[in-house]
Order: C-alpha cells, then structure tokens, then sequence
C-alpha cells in the first residue's frame, strides 16, 4: 500500500512510498530514518500524533520533522 | 486550543493561495527565461554555422576561420545555459493546496502552537513557541511571523520574521536576541531546504515547525554571537563582552571596560579608562583628569608632584631664555683659546695676540 510520506529531515519533499500491510508506524521511520533518533522526531500521521505502536493505512499522511535543527549565521 | 476568527482565516488561506499560484507562475516563468537564454545560444550556433557553409562554398577561406574562431567562443557556453536550463525544469511543480487543506494546515499550526494569529489586513500569520533556553542561557518566547506577501519563488528567510517577546539580547548587540536571529532574520541552516519545500508546498505547520526546531538547537559554530559571550558587560572602548566581575569601571566617564582597556591613576590609584589618563610631560607616568593640574605659567597639563617641584618644562625654557638675554648685554672679547678678558677701553685697536 501507499502512504504519503514528507521528510523534513532531508530536502522536505513529499513522496508516495510503499509500506507493506500491517507496517507500523515506529517500524516505518525506524526504516526512513534509521540515523535520526525517535526522540529527535516530531511524527505526524494525518496531522495528528499518534501512538507509536499505529498501524498505517492506505493512504496514510506522515510526516516527520526534527525537533533539533541547526541554524547558522547568514554571510 | 484557540481559533481565531474564521473569517480571517478564510481570507488569509485565500491569500495564501493566490500568493502559492504566484510564486508557481514565477517558477514556470524562470524556467521560461532559461530556456530563452540557451535556445539564443543555439541560434548563435546555427547562424554560425550557415555562414561557415557560404564560406566553404565560395572558397573564402580567411573569413571561413573567422567564423570558426567565433564558434570557439560561443561553444563553451552551452553547457551552462544547458545546465540553467535543466535545473529550473526540475523543479518541483506541485498543484497549489485548495482552500480546505489550507484551513486544515492553520488547524495544525493550533494544535502545535497552542493558537495561532491571523491577521488578513497585513497577511500574516503568527505563532509563539514556548520560553526557550539553550545551554543554561534564557532568551524568551519568541513569535514566528509569516508574512505571506513576501512568499516568493526561491526566497523563504525573506518571508519568515521572529520577534523575541521577552527580550535578552546579546550584551555585545542588542539586535541579536537569539544565536541565530540577527534583527528579526534567522538564519535557517540546515533547516532551509525542507523550509523552502515546506512553504512552497503550503504546508504552513510543518516549516513553522522546523524554524521552531532552528530557534530550540543552538549551532555554536555558527552563530551571530557565542553563548559563552552571551550575558555580561561589553567594554565601551574594543567592544569586548566580559563577564560583570571582570569588568572595571571608570571613574572619570562612568563607562565600563574590560581589563585591557582599563587602568589606574598613579596618584590616587582609581580605576580610569586609558582615554580617560594623560601623561604627565616630565615624568611620563599617567594620570586621571583630577590628579593633573595646570602650570600657571605656560597652562601646560602636569602632575601635582612635577607641578610642586618646578619641574614644569616652562621653567628650564625661561632660564634659557633669561640666559640667553643676559649674554646678549656683554660685548664679546676673545682671548687666548677663546677666553673672554675684560674690555680695556684705554688702549683703542689694541688686541690680544
């Protein structure tokens, strides 16, 4: 199945990915974003937060955005 | 949770909306002049080359080098204008959120602000994080302000501006209340691209989020000003921030300084600020404004002590001058190895061998 999934911990595009059938939410950006620790994730399924043991839908829009982003000094 | 007055928020997602198709149409018409940049390279190219042709043919073999001399000119262009051309056609071409799925990103920005401000006279929208502390230094709330007008194709720090609401700026700059706020601009960082992505997509929640996480994480190696450097005193002469007990305060100008640019009058021992001392012109030594006094001969500034003891180089100038004077009244005679002898009036032309 498809679900939307928008990355804000790389370019922020969004894009449909496949997900198999049962797949959980936790497993899913474990999968995604194996770098970045779940603690440093703000995860969003259709806008809202949800348990981490959620199973995904078809359909399904998840996003995700690191609470921790580093800034810089404009040039 | 508040909701501000729906009919803002229904002007403000229009404006939105309209603001989005906009910066589309200028993506498409940036496209369209890169791709007018190469197609003229191009046409150089083929003028060239039908003039080489009439070249070949009438065997005129000097302006035939000319015109290749010319393509070798044009020719290492196109891989530029190709390039150009290339990028602005991948950008991403999304259709602009509808009306509803706007409304539904304000919602969001609610659920994760705690309200959200929508202001359709200015077309802005607002939200304020929570106090925010990095490494042991307080800054405040701050208001994240999106300024949907100055939503523009490529252009995303233009657009955002964040506004401290219980402000403690920098000791050094009172326009830097945050490590990388300078003026009301943060700088995103690392953060810019999935911002860019984020406001171009419409997805308000998500890019004020993200400058949310820039304004909670502090970068030390590239900030405006260093934590470390954050609170205490900055020195009124280099501009230094020190820590409050390691600054000295003048006495003379009530400034504070920091120990480089401080030090101490040789008489009375205060704390003075090095713009603040002069140095005596007999002893050298430097002194506050109040340890000085004035010769009242030559009004030349000097201290007390040099002042007490004649010392004032006035006085060793008038002596030399009243020496000078004195000379001045004696006729000269030379005697043997230049001795003065005293005049002998009696004996007129007379003179020592």
């Amino acid at each position: 199945m498809k679900v939307l999934f928008i990355n804000n911990h790389g370019s922020g595009y969004a894009d449909y990915v496949d997900v198999p059938e049962g797949a959980r939410i936790d497993q899913f950006i474990a999968e995604k974003l194996a770098d970045v620790g779940e603690d440093e994730l703000l995860i969003r399924v259709n806008r809202q937060p949800v348990a981490r043991d959620y199973v995904l839908q078809e359909g399904d829009r998840v996003s995700a955005t690191p609470t921790k982003i580093e800034g810089a000094l404009a040039v | 949770m508040k909701k501000h007055l729906s009919t803002d928020r229904l002007r403000l997602a229009d404006a939105l909306r309209d603001r989005l198709a906009a910066s589309r149409c200028e993506q498409l018409g940036a496209a369209g002049r890169q791709l007018d940049s190469l197609l003229a390279q191009l046409g150089r190219v083929e003028a060239s080359r039908r003039r080489l042709g009439l070249c070949l043919d009438r065997g005129w073999q000097a302006a035939g080098r000319r015109v290749v001399e010319e393509m070798r000119s044009i020719l290492p262009d196109l891989p530029y204008h190709t390039d150009q051309a290339r990028r602005a056609l991948e950008e991403r071409q999304e259709a602009v959120l509808s009306i509803r799925a706007l409304l539904a990103e304000l919602d969001q920005l609610a659920e994760e602000f705690g309200e959200v401000i929508c202001d359709s006279r200015t077309d802005t929208v607002a939200v304020t994080t929570e106090p925010i502390e990095l490494e042991g230094v307080a800054l405040g709330a701050f208001r994240i302000e999106l300024h949907v007008r100055q939503i523009a194709s490529g252009s995303v720090e233009s657009a955002v501006s964040v506004v401290a609401l219980d402000p403690r700026p920098a000791a050094g700059n009172s326009a830097i209340v945050h490590p990388h706020v300078d003026s009301g601009r943060v700088c995103l960082g690392d953060g810019l691209l999935p911002a860019r992505a984020a406001l171009e997509s419409g997805r308000l929640s998500d890019f004020c989020c993200i400058v949310r996480s820039v304004l909670e994480t502090y970068n030390s190696g590239s900030a405006y000003i260093q934590l470390d450097e954050w609170e205490g005193v900055s020195c009124h002469d280099c501009g230094r921030v020190v820590h409050e007990e390691d600054s000295y305060f003048c006495t003379s100008c009530e400034e504070s300084y920091c120990d480089e640019c401080a030090s101490r009058c040789e008489r009375c021992e205060d704390t003075t600020c090095l713009s603040c001392m002069s140095p005596c012109p007999v002893c050298e030594d430097r002194y506050c404004s109040a340890c000085l006094t004035t010769c009242p001969d030559c009004d030349r500034q000097l201290c007390r002590t040099c002042e007490d003891e004649q010392q004032c180089p006035c006085v060793e100038e008038r002596e030399e001058l009243d020496n000078e004077d004195n000379e001045g009244d004696r006729p000269a005679i030379i005697g043997q190895e230049g001795q003065d002898l005293p005049a002998r009036t009696e004996e007129a032309g007379s003179t020592a061998a």
